[in-house]
């Protein structure tokens, strides 16, 4: 139990402590390949460091949501961690308490305070921001719904450990099923982080943002608490996708501290592939217009209903 | 026994991203975007060939992988790209007559229904099935492209699309089929894109747009 306990803790720590990294990674790699010198990679560091610092300046018609959102925020994706593979292939003891459909709906209670806090303060960017990023992830919700639905048919599981057990051995991992349901995920998890063909993270000042629109308003303490949230609420989703769907190896089969070393640096280097990924993506794609993120969902869609077709055809 | 295992799931594999590439054809609202999802196609449709070729050991599947991808995945689109180069000017956004979620639906739907007429022939292993269904998939859409879209050079790339669509079902079904067909029907391919790519440039001279919409009234 006691060990149980301290590799959760640690997932925790690696999750706390390098999600801000993998945004870091992003930043840079986004600006080398658009022939930029860019940040330096601990610049999100730098940012939360200095805006913790900071005092927080809440609007007088705000109300208690206003300034219990953040917390709400930043907590959610450290329960998510407890339900999901992060570095053991073997379940801890919290892993029955949910499974993938739960942990969706964890994440997304967050959002679901961000959206009211941002129409708390009246301000008319809050409202904008919550009504678009209602929008988008209502749009994005069957597409979870259908790869949860082919995960559960090819591994007669939605829970992540089972998942991702079942998916290690060889027979599923070529499938087309498992190809398309992977790019479908891929495209969700663009879409509700806020990057590029759905929103642009690299702006707070343009008439088309979605999420920085929501969080307008805040300042400091709760600022830095919202910052690395979403960076957390990232490295999460791609740890799902990195460690449930695409490449179920590298993590740790037992609780000794080389194995989950290693682990955490098979992690990590995953993290880099994705943050490459993500970074050629944004360098070379532009935003959508809005009312076309509906095609882009669309599509992905088609994609993931595609996958359980394939999957039904028995191939 | 394990290589055509791995060779099957290979295929399967190619097959699906061969119809995710058709799916792109269709989200592709540039005419370039178009373009590059079919040079991406039959670049998937020779790695389907040069799968089987490695199999079965047909010399002439090598052939064929090599003639599909000079003339298919780099000589037309080429040849596209020089006749949108040269004369046209609305590259970017096309007019569609169906709006773009209907077109993807429809083409969901048109699997399916590639799905329900393939997934009953006998004689087929799983993923000769697969290739199949992504072939004759393909084809649907493809005709599906040639209808939904107004300008002629998506309209030119549909055709090419269920073209790709009909090698690969071929691909699929009968892996020795005469090389001087394949040959035949590439070069048929090139001679009709050359002369679509003429009549292209005479509509953009005519008409001063590639909008097959525009163009109705017969004149004898």
């Amino acid at each position: 139990m006691t060990k149980a306990i301290i590799l959760n803790l640690v997932q925790f720590l690696t999750v706390l402590l390098f999600a801000p990294l993998v945004k870091g990674w992003i930043n840079r790699l986004k600006a080398v390949f658009q022939s930029r010198r860019g940040p330096s990679v601990w610049q999100p560091y730098h940012d939360i460091f200095k805006l913790l610092g900071k005092q927080s300046v809440i609007p007088a018609e705000a109300s208690w949501i206003f300034s219990f959102a953040p917390y709400i925020y930043f907590t959610v994706p450290l329960v998510v961690v407890l339900l999901i593979p992060v570095l053991t292939t073997f379940p801890l003891f919290m892993a029955f308490m949910g499974d993938m459909l739960g942990g969706g709906f964890v994440l997304a209670l967050g959002g679901f305070f961000l959206v009211l806090a941002a129409m708390d303060t009246g301000s008319a960017f809050g409202g904008l921001g919550s009504s678009r990023a209602r929008f988008v992830s209502f749009m994005a919700e069957p597409v979870l719904m259908m790869v949860f639905f082919t995960v559960s048919l090819a591994t007669q599981a939605t829970i992540p450990y089972i998942v991702n057990k079942t998916l290690a051995g060889p027979a599923l991992l070529l499938a087309p099923s498992h190809i398309l349901m992977v790019l479908a995920f891929f495209l969700v998890v663009l879409a509700e982080t806020g990057r590029i063909p759905v929103d642009n993270p690299a702006t707070n000042q343009e008439l088309s943002m979605i999420d920085e629109a929501r969080v307008m308003e805040y300042s400091g303490r709760h600022l830095a608490l919202l910052q690395w949230g979403s960076a957390m609420k990232m490295f999460v989703l791609l740890t799902i996708w990195w460690n449930v769907l695409v490449t179920p190896w590298g993590l740790a089969a037992s609780a000794a501290p080389a194995a989950v070393g290693l682990a955490v640096i098979v992690l990590l280097a995953k993290m880099a592939v994705a943050a490459l990924l993500i970074a050629f993506i944004e360098g070379t794609l532009a935003k959508l217009r809005l009312l076309r993120v509906a095609e882009y969902l669309g599509a992905a869609f088609v994609v993931s209903l595609l996958a359980v077709i394939t999957y039904t055809m028995g191939v | 026994m394990f290589h055509s295992l791995v060779a099957g799931r290979l295929v399967d594999s190619l097959a699906t991203l061969f119809l995710i590439s058709t799916f792109a054809s269709v989200v592709a609202r540039q005419m370039m975007g178009c373009v590059y999802a079919y040079a991406t196609q039959s670049l998937l449709l020779t790695a389907v060939a040069l799968t089987l070729a490695v199999v079965t050991g047909a010399p002439h599947l090598y052939l064929l992988a090599g003639l599909a991808f000079f003339v298919k995945a780099l000589f037309i689109p080429w040849l596209l790209k020089r006749t949108i180069h040269d004369s046209v000017h609305e590259k970017r956004e096309l007019s569609f007559y169906f709006g773009m979620p209907a077109s993807l639906i429809t083409s969901g739907i048109l699997v399916v229904v590639a799905w329900a007429a393939t997934s009953n022939l006998p004689n087929l292993g799983a993923a000769a099935l697969a290739a199949l269904n992504a072939g004759v998939g393909t084809i649907l859409i493809g005709l599906w492209t040639m209808i939904s879209r107004r300008e002629a050079v998506p309209q030119v790339v549909g055709l090419l699309c269920a073209e790709n669509g009909l090698m690969m079902a071929a691909l699929a079904t009968v892996a020795d089929l005469p090389l001087i067909t394949e040959i035949g029907i590439l070069l048929d391919l090139v001679a009709g894109v050359l002369i679509m790519g003429i009549l292209v440039r005479h509509m953009v001279a005519v008409g001063r747009t590639t909008d097959t919409a525009k163009f109705q009234r017969l004149r004898g």
